[in-house]
Order: structure tokens, then sequence, then C-alpha cells
């Protein structure tokens, strides 16, 4: 019987320094009451200096370890798009970091869409016995790759890191990871991208001074993820025979509160089905969807049993969908600010 | 209902523009519609009436009666 990949644990963490907006308007054209309404944002996290992505995926990655009852893992597997260096992957170190002495380790690139895209390259794992257990981490500093004169990638996105330990299982199993949809089109790779500082520049087919910094085109994004997350998520449903109004969370990436009211509209979902906690974290890229998944469980909004839909969209361009039930788990404790 | 019906109840129910405000001949711009509520707009549109709809078709210069021309045509294709 092909093993199940069956949630164990969930940890995450974000760095010390809260930004407000006002602390933004103080610093940029910009104001409160515009990436309020503009993107639902009120403040973000940001690492201090000498503060990267292995630091943010480790405190994670070590929550989510204890909350599993657990000290190895066969393998970890980290979704990032600010990793430590370009080359080697960061997923080593932070195993190295965590005591994970001999497992595999890699990273995974899908921007915003690295954390489902992670989960489902774990269950693969799993599945084809490969590994027993997987570490799964979703880490970002995306404020060490945003332009500082920039008012709108400074305002929507924030550091932090987001993580869950699977064990192989059964399918019928509370926790169990259920279904998977996955896509791309890298024919739309110019809308959310860092132009420079890869082998397309150093080879010369883009200019020298080709931007270091992240740009997104927001008006074309915005349509993009909607209609991305919506498929996806429905494919999902389909597979599993659920119901949209069944769906008891939807746990999107936390991209701009105007995507997630419009995704759950498209999928005819009632709005408070929504977990939503990018008022207070911000667009956190890859650690977007385990942060606000962990916000929801430590809250005790998801009770075991109750049907959860993760969804995600991302540069590449990237989208995905995964679901499962909510297994029976401790409460975990709290390692971050509030 | 009629597109232009369409789109007008949904700038005021959905979206908050003042019902006295709305006209067939006043651009997006004119009504305070941001971009992205052009696209959110947009969204519902291809939605409600199962065209497809690009997020640079609806854009602010467009009047409300050539919004619903636009999609009227769709519809007929």
């Amino acid at each position: 019987m092909t093993p199940a990949s069956v949630l164990r644990g969930i940890g995450s963490h974000l760095p010390a320094r809260a930004v407000s907006n006002d602390e933004l308007a103080r610093q940029l054209d910009t104001s409160d009451e515009w990436i309020r309404s503009r993107t639902g944002i009120g403040q973000r996290f940001v690492v201090e200096p000498g503060e990267c992505t292995s630091d943010l995926a480790v405190h994670a990655g070590r929550a989510a370890l204890r909350h599993a009852g657990l000290f190895q893992v066969d393998a970890v597997v980290l979704a990032t798009s600010t990793p430590d260096f370009s080359c080697p992957a960061t997923a080593p170190a932070v195993a190295a970091r965590l005591g994970l002495a001999g497992a595999a380790a890699f990273d995974v690139g899908a921007v915003c869409t690295g954390f489902v895209y992670a989960l489902a390259v774990a269950h693969g794992l799993i599945a084809g016995s490969v590994a027993r257990s997987v570490l799964v981490i979703g880490a970002d500093c995306f404020s060490t790759i945003t332009d500082p004169a920039d008012r709108t990638t400074r305002a929507i996105f924030g550091d932090g890191a987001g993580a869950v330990v699977l064990t192989a299982g059964e399918q019928d199993e509370p926790g169990a990871l259920l279904g998977f949809e996955l896509g791309s089109d890298g024919s739309r790779e110019e809308l959310i991208q860092v132009p420079g500082g890869g082998s397309r520049q150093r080879c010369g087919a883009l200019a020298a001074d080709a931007s270091p910094y992240f740009a997104m085109q927001g008006k074309a994004v915005f349509m993009q993820a909607v209609l991305g997350m919506a498929k996806s998520s429905q494919a999902v449903l389909d597979q599993l025979g659920w119901r949209p109004e069944q769906v008891d969370h939807l746990v999107a990436h936390q991209a701009n509160l105007r995507i997630l009211s419009a995704t759950a509209e498209q999928l005819g979902l009632p709005p408070e089905r929504l977990v939503c906690n990018i008022a207070r974290v911000g667009n956190t890229v890859a650690a977007s969807v385990p942060l606000a998944l962990h916000d929801a469980e430590r809250a005790g909004r998801i009770r075991p049993g109750e049907r959860v839909l993760l969804t995600a969209f991302g540069g590449g361009l990237t989208w995905g969908a995964a679901a499962l039930r909510w297994p029976e788990l401790p409460l975990s404790p709290s390692d971050s600010p509030a | 209902m009629p597109t232009e019906e369409l789109i007008t109840t949904l700038l005021q129910d959905k979206f908050g523009v003042p019902s006295p405000d709305i006209a067939p001949d006043r651009t997006f711009d004119q009504l305070g519609i941001d971009s992205l509520i052009i696209v959110e707009l947009a969204l519902v549109l291809r939605k409600q009436l199962g065209v497809p709809l690009e997020d640079d078709e609806l854009y602010p210069e467009l009047t409300v009666q050539q919004a619903a021309d636009l999609l009227d045509d769709k519809v007929a294709a």
C-alpha cells in the first residue's frame, strides 16, 4: 500500500522587528491608508542586519520538529527564493544546524507557490518510500531583495518562515495530504522577477545593469493569481469530491487581502472560511501559507477532522493547491511575536 | 439583465460607488475606480457572464457603456 503523508507538527518564526505602515510612510511616499486600502497590510516583520533565510528556517523547523516530537527526519525540503547563497542550496545548512545529520536536503524554488510545491515534493518522497519523514519549510526574507526606494514592494513584502513535519501513514488517517494540483506558465516569467544576478545576465543575454531588485507587475498578477488559485483549488476539490461549501478553511497565499477575497468569491466560498493574517505579517512569499496555517492552528481555529484547502500562486508563473483533513495535535507553543 | 445595468449594480453594491455618480458615459476613472478595482470587476464579470476577459481589456478610460458593449460582443461571439 502506498504510504500517505501525514501532518504531525507545525511551527513558524517571524523576525523580531515589526515595521508599521506609518514607519514606511516616514521613509517613502506612501500612507497607512493607501497601503491598507490596496493590500490589507498593516505591518510586516523584517530581518535585522546579520539575519537571513537560514536563520528563519532553522527557528521554524525546530518549532515544527518539537511539535511533532521528532529529533530526526529523512529529508528537509526548503521552499525559498531568497537562499543564503545562489550555491549551494540553503536546506543542507538548515538540516545541519537542526542536528539532522545525513538527511537528504534541497531547496525548492517556486516563489510564493514554493510551500505548496514543497509539500507535493515531500509527499512524493514519502509515497515513493524514499523517505518516511520530511521536514517541509517555507522561508523568505524579501526585505533583502526589494528596492528600499520602491514604495510598492517595500509595503507588500515581509520576512518569515513556517514549517510542517510529514511522516508516512495511512490514507484515511486525519492529517493525510489528500490531493494536489500544481501548474506553471513560464511564458509570463517577467511578471514576478529579480532580473539581474543570474546566468541570464552573466551570459550576456541581459544588460549588465539589469536590476538586482525584485519587481512585480501588480495589476497583471492580480487577475492571474485569483484565476490560478481558484482553478487549482477547484481541481483539488474535484479530485476529492468536495463541494466548495464543504471547505472549512481556505488557507491561500497571503498576497493581498483583495486577492484573497476575490479567490474565495471565484470558488463560491463564504468569506469567513478564509484564513487571513496578512494585516499582521504582509506577503511572506514561501512562508505565507505555513505562517497563516500556524496562526490559525495556534488560535484554536482549526478543529480535528475539518477540511483544509491550501492554495498559492507565485513567480514562474506557478500555482498550486493541496488539501487535508486536520489531525488531532496538541496546540503548538507560541514562538513568535504577537 | 442588460450588461450596462449589471456593471452599474456591481459598482454600487460591491464597490461602493454612489448611485447618482454612475452614468453610461462616465469613465471608470471619473467614477474614482482604481486599477485594482477594475481587475476585481473584470473577475466578477468573467464569472457572471461566462466570458474570457484579460486584465487589460477593462481600463480606466473606458466608459460604463463601452465596457458593456465590449462584454456584449464577447457574449455574442
